[in-house]
């Protein structure tokens, strides 16, 4: 699926179905909500890719969000940093 | 490298030798790091000449190893694949694979170390059961642990690494507070026997559970696909869904800050815990009391320095009447001109303080060593943090110390 609709794009990021708005710096794919429990799943399992990549806060271990609470990014800095 | 990491690379590499794939072909490693230095040195011990260390690192380019160039991975392009093999030591194997194959190279990529279970940059059905079952298995450990510790948190500590042991511990308390679980039992789950001897130096009591590698990997990959909150995985960027490292490409966050802001979610003022359950080198009587230094030259994961650089040092602090010290362990031997010294880990501080003066490669020692009350000196190699911008120092320099790289001309300014 990823693979037919990503082309030669650089980055892909897939987002839960949520309407995009103006200002994303990156192209938006939609997918429902079984398409991302699959992938959430298999991101879970195993590093499949080292281009796909889950951005979301978790209580497991630490990130960029961690950044942001205490100051040392700002939230576009980390923004930033999450597409690199 | 580590021992076990090290003689795989030995047997991955008498493999290659057996099968006739080393010989008549072009060479090259991919990742310039200490671990690729030490496969470099294996490679040229068996007499193979390797052809270029390949980095994406642009501010190495132009430099060398041994003579050997390090140089831009599209360099790769120019060989004939055919007769062309690139060995990998470094971790990120599946990337680096990923992108010589991007590039179009289509010769032999080897891995000859593996460090990262959490990666196969594959969707074949079998690799997908075979991380499964992975899974699987750590679920098991998992429920063990469960068993064994029911109701208690668990805090992840995924490689045996002191420092990195000592940070967790240290910000501890103020994150089980922060989580509102400060009456809750924690059990440390680590790799080693020396990391468990960095837990128990914040407390005798404290519950410790020791895995090997493989273990800690599969039970990490478990509690990442279960997201149970009664486990923490805590390290700055391993598993992969640890995202810390990315802001390094943005500004310089040292490795205390990375632990105290990044992994644990705390105020950047927090003042970290410091160890309590010290016990006292049992051979003092035999160290001339603040006329004695302990150096400390071995570090299992960073490069060494240099013989000569140690001579100079022993030399400077044996020309004033120093006695000299070695912290050794296993089979290390002394520097030359001092004596061995086996400190256990909740004993060094009393040695060294009692010496007066350390002197050692900035290694998790110097974390145990952290507070220590004497005169304190960490060396640093010269090298980049991972494929950052920033140097070994700017990320472990340590407050408190006479923090050094020892670069090439190195001169050691004697006090």
């Amino acid at each position: 699926m990823l693979a037919e609709d990503t082309g030669n794009a650089r980055k892909v990021i897939g987002l839960l179905p949520i309407p995009p708005t103006g200002d994303m710096p990156f192209g938006f794919i939609a997918v429902d909500e079984i398409q991302c429990s699959k992938l959430l799943k298999l991101y879970h399992t195993y590093e499949f890719s080292d281009r796909f990549q889950v951005i979301t806060e978790n209580s497991c271990y630490g990130g960029l969000d961690n950044y942001v609470k205490t100051g040392i990014l700002t939230p576009e800095e980390a923004g930033k940093a999450v597409l690199m | 490298m580590d021992k076990v990491h090290y003689e795989e690379m030995v047997k991955a590499i008498d493999g290659l030798t057996a099968h006739c794939l080393l010989q008549d072909r072009k060479i090259y490693v991919f990742g310039h790091c200490n671990a690729t230095e030490e496969l470099v040195d294996l490679l040229m011990e068996k007499n193979f000449t390797i052809k270029a260390i390949l980095d994406n690192n642009t501010a190495k380019h132009g430099s060398s190893y041994r003579g050997i160039p390090i140089t831009l991975p599209e360099t790769i392009l120019s060989e004939d694949a055919a007769h062309t093999i690139v060995c990998i030591v470094a971790r990120a194997y599946a990337a680096m694979n990923a992108q010589l194959r991007n590039l179009g190279f289509a010769g032999d990529v080897v891995k000859l170390v593996d460090y990262n279970s959490y990666a196969e940059y594959s969707l074949s059905e079998d690799t997908m059961l075979r991380m499964w079952q992975r899974v699987e298995r750590g679920i098991q450990l998992k429920k063990k642990m469960e068993q064994k510790y029911p109701g208690a948190f668990k805090v992840l500590c995924p490689f045996c690494a002191l420092g990195d042991v000592f940070l967790t511990v240290s910000y501890l308390p103020y994150f089980v507070r922060k989580r509102g679980i400060d009456g809750q039992d924690i059990v440390f789950c680590i790799i080693g026997s020396a990391c468990r001897e960095v837990v128990r130096l914040f407390g005798a009591e404290k519950r410790v559970e020791c895995f090997s590698q493989k273990d800690m990997d599969e039970l990490v990959q478990a509690c990442l696909y279960t997201e149970d909150e009664a486990f923490f995985i805590a390290h700055q960027d391993r598993p992969y869904m640890v995202n810390l490292h990315k802001a390094l490409y943005l500004k310089c966050i040292p490795l205390e800050i990375i632990y105290r802001c990044g992994v644990f979610g705390l105020p950047v003022d927090t003042e970290p815990i410091k160890p309590e359950n010290l016990q006292v080198y049992p051979g003092l009587e035999q160290i001339e009391k603040g006329n004695a230094v302990v150096f400390s030259p071995y570090a299992k994961s960073i490069t060494s320095l240099p013989e000569d650089v140690w001579a100079v040092i022993v030399s400077d602090y044996k020309a004033k009447g120093y006695q000299c010290f070695t912290n050794v362990a296993g089979e290390e031997k002394p520097l030359a001109g001092t004596t061995g010294i086996s400190p256990m880990l909740s004993q060094v501080q009393s040695l060294v303080e009692w010496a007066g003066t350390f002197v050692g490669i900035r290694s998790g020692l110097c974390d145990v060593l952290k507070y220590a009350a004497c005169d304190k000196t960490a060396l640093f190699p010269d090298y980049y943090y991972c494929d950052t911008k920033w140097k070994a120092i700017d990320m472990y320099a340590i407050d408190g110390w006479r923090n050094i790289v020892v670069k090439d001309g190195f001169v050691w300014e004697k006090s």
